[in-house]
């Protein structure tokens, strides 16, 4: 176990580190440089510019200066969009408004999306297991503009609920505001748990303690919630990690749906407006995030089932 | 000679006597077999291959073939689509601007004027006539009819028009559409295209309306979807090249090879595979626009030019990053099947391992890859999309289904059908794709089936 730990957390540090590598690479390869406005600058003042931010020294330098900046929590400034404001301190805003969005929608996802898959695979062939999975497969077909878009669109439709869930995003309503985004986030992790789910439990109802449990007379929301549902959540679990990296970036999009002032939303925008440090940052930062993710939720793995032994069982 | 050697029996032998039987032939029954005869004694049963049985599986599997019928048509909607609307995706037409995908007709809008017309201009006509009627009263009541008398009658006749322009401009058009009975009609024209329609010309209709520039939206989303097609089905078939050439090598070598390859495909397993998509797009996009850009000529510089360089940098960051999946099922299939005898005999006959991975083990996996390939096609056109619909994807010409919904946001609620016309048929897509990429794998592979 502790030597499975340390390989993981190793080839994560491995992987961050070849994405920041990547991400400054990319980005310093880009043509034009980041001081061409509507007036060019004189050469004097470029050369100090370039002198002040250290872009006059060949890559290889400006990378380990870079990464040894990461080291100390540095991601340098902003160059456009908040000129000179710390990359980190627009991080430390903006993040806690994504990363509450994206928690509620995936906790709504997999508090629903189990149940129904529960309900599938209890149900399985039946009218229910059909509408299910109808639904299930259509929602995994539709990327989270579409769902933000057609549920904008019929709630505009003259229902009152527009009035209670506002379309753009106020953080002094309260939880109200959040309906609508979460919703549109967690309708996708939320159908693809609910059939992760249904598969698993068919499995893991066709087995012989299911039997067991079964003729000693158990009821039925027992078997399924005690007995079936225990292990028909490992695979899932295994899904979770992706979901995170899933919900967290298609949050890019809901936040720009919903005006919500998150980092997704910042992230499009310096995107846009070709703020390559911004860019860069948010990417080390949320890239970092998700290989953590994942990693957590590798070892949540391990301790929902004993059984399975990850120095051995990778492949 | 035969008599000679005749073979000593046991006399407990069942074995039928030749000599008994050939004794009851005559020449006759030597002669060559009729056709007849021929056809008769071909099985009953033809022997069923690989691909026909699938396709049998599949054909009974109605869910698949609609979503099999859709692709299709989808595909005839993109491909040969736009060769039969005379507009292009690019075109401006002038007078058609902000077209709704419904019209009325023009006698229904002259209608419509003269009414709201009527509504407004009751009052404020007669104005001199009421003074006239106004002084003729006074006169005939001995009064004197002064100035600031009409003056009042005036000042009246002004906020009596006021209210009447006030109440043009409140009366809605939908409203008194409902009480004339006007009704819509199918697809969008514009009033000089209903009226070069009326003069007898062939008029093709805007079927799902113009946009703001007067730009036909079903041309655009056309293209968008030939678009979104070319990318996911391009994507697709990278990933395939990539994951099985990886996944083969990997999995036949074995050994130190096999350990060095997949900590690589561990490492990218565990990269953010959309952030990372954006990024290379975002920053590929200028590198590739100013390479093109550079001057001279050589054929990777057209051939990045006729493609656009956003498309070729949305290729490359799908093929760097989605090949894993598909590397480590054909990874697994392939030390599954070395182990097979026919590989030994193969590899006894001298033939090298890439004969033997293009000759013996990739096809036997073939099912494994038709599937994930297929599959493959709606994760990147959902893929495109988001890229689009963030700005980084097919760049502003070329219309992409994601960034028509983008566009549409800022007046979604006038013009809903700006967006959801696009987004419905993205949706459309994607999920016929999965559905058929289900079916095909209950097809091929009915061991897999849950």
């Amino acid at each position: 176990m502790g030597k499975y730990f340390a390989k993981r957390i190793g080839m994560a540090l491995v992987t961050i580190f070849l994405v920041t590598c990547l991400t400054f690479l990319l980005m310093n390869a880009v043509p034009g440089s980041p001081w061409l406005s509507e007036k060019t600058p004189s050469e004097a003042t470029l050369a100090a510019l370039n002198a002040k931010y250290g872009l006059d020294q060949p890559v290889h330098i400006q990378l380990m200066k870079y990464l040894g900046n990461l080291l100390h929590g540095d991601f340098g400034v902003s160059l456009k969009m908040q000129k000179n404001r710390a990359v980190t301190s627009i991080i430390r805003e903006m993040f806690p408004v994504s990363a509450k969005v994206g928690a509620l929608a995936l906790t709504w996802a997999v508090l629903v999306g189990v149940p129904l898959g529960c309900l599938a695979a209890f149900k399985r062939g039946k009218l229910t297991d059909s509408i299910l999975r109808v639904v299930c497969t259509l929602g995994i077909s539709m990327p989270s503009f579409v769902v933000a878009s057609v549920l904008l669109v019929t709630l505009a439709g003259g229902l009152a609920a527009l009035k209670i869930f506002p379309t753009i995003f106020d953080p002094n309503l309260g939880w109200r505001s959040y309906v609508l985004p979460c919703f549109s986030l967690g309708f996708y992790p939320m159908c693809y748990t609910a059939r992760q789910t249904r598969s698993a439990m068919l499995d893991s109802l066709n087995q012989e303690y299911i039997k067991t449990a079964r003729a000693k007379g158990l009821k039925n929301f027992k078997i399924i919630f005690k007995h079936a549902l225990r292990n028909a959540l490992i695979p899932v679990i295994t899904y979770l990690g992706p979901q995170v990296a899933f919900t967290l970036c298609g949050g890019f999009v809901v936040e720009s749906v919903f005006s919500i002032p998150g980092l997704g939303r910042y992230f499009v925008q310096s995107i846009q407006n070709r703020d390559y440090p911004v860019i860069m940052g948010t990417t080390i930062f949320l890239a970092t995030f998700i290989i953590l993710m994942n990693v957590v939720v590798d070892l949540l793995y391990k301790v929902a089932d004993p059984r399975i032994n990850l120095t051995k069982g990778g492949n | 000679m035969a008599e000679d050697k005749k073979m000593k029996r046991c006399p407990v032998s069942f074995q039928p006597d030749i000599e008994d039987m050939l004794k009851d032939l005559s020449p006759d029954d030597f002669s060559q077999a009729s056709a007849e005869e021929r056809a008769d004694f071909i099985q009953d049963r033809q022997s069923v291959s690989y691909w026909k049985d699938a396709w049998r599986r599949l054909k009974k599997n109605v869910v698949a073939m609609v979503a099999l019928g859709v692709i299709v048509f989808l595909f005839l909607f993109a491909f040969v689509g736009p060769y039969l609307v005379p507009y292009g995706y690019e075109q401006f037409n002038k007078g058609a601007e902000n077209l709704y995908p419904y019209h009325y007709t023009l006698e229904d809008q002259k209608r419509l004027d003269a009414e709201i017309a009527a509504r407004t201009q009751t009052e404020t006509l007669d104005v001199d006539a009421m003074i006239e009627k106004a002084k003729a009263e006074a006169e005939a009541a001995g009064k004197k009819f002064t100035k600031k008398d009409e003056a009042v009658i005036k000042a009246q006749a002004k906020v009596a028009a006021k209210s009447a322009s006030q109440n043009a401009e409140d009366a809605d058009p939908e409203a008194i559409r409902k009480e004339l009975g006007i009704k819509k009609h199918l697809f969008g024209y514009s009033a000089g295209e209903l009226e070069r329609k009326a003069a007898g010309e062939h008029v093709f209709p805007h079927v799902f309306g113009t946009d703001m520039y007067g730009r036909d939206i079903m041309v655009r989303v056309m293209y968008g979807a030939r678009v979104s097609m070319a990318v996911g089905i391009c994507a697709a078939l990278l990933v395939l090249v990539i994951g099985a050439t990886y996944g083969a090598i990997s999995g036949y070598c074995g050994g130190m090879v096999d350990a060095v390859m997949q900590r690589i495909v561990e490492l990218i397993y565990s990269v953010p595979e959309m952030l990372v998509v954006l990024l290379i797009a975002t920053a590929l996009k200028p590198i590739l626009t100013e390479y093109v850009n550079s001057g001279g000529s050589n054929p990777i510089k057209s051939f990045v030019n006729i493609l656009g360089p956003n498309l070729i940098s949305m290729f490359i960051a799908f093929g760097a990053l989605y090949w894993v999946t598909m590397s480590r099922i054909i990874r697994g299939q392939v030390l599954q099947l070395k182990q097979q005898e026919y590989v030994t005999a193969a590899r006894a006959l001298g033939a090298s391992g890439g004969r033997i991975i293009r000759q013996h083990l990739l096809p036997n996996c073939i099912g494994q890859i038709v599937v994930t390939t297929c599959l493959q096609i709606p994760s990147a056109i959902f893929l495109e999309s988001f890229l689009s619909y963030l700005g980084v994807g097919v760049s502003a010409p070329l219309p992409s289904l994601g960034s028509m919904a983008t566009d549409a946001l800022s007046g979604m609620y006038t013009y809903t059908y700006r967006l959801i016309i696009p987004s419905i048929i993205l949706s459309i897509m994607i999920l016929a794709f999965n559905l058929f990429g289900d079916g095909l794998r209950d097809a091929l592979d009915p061991k897999l089936k849950k």
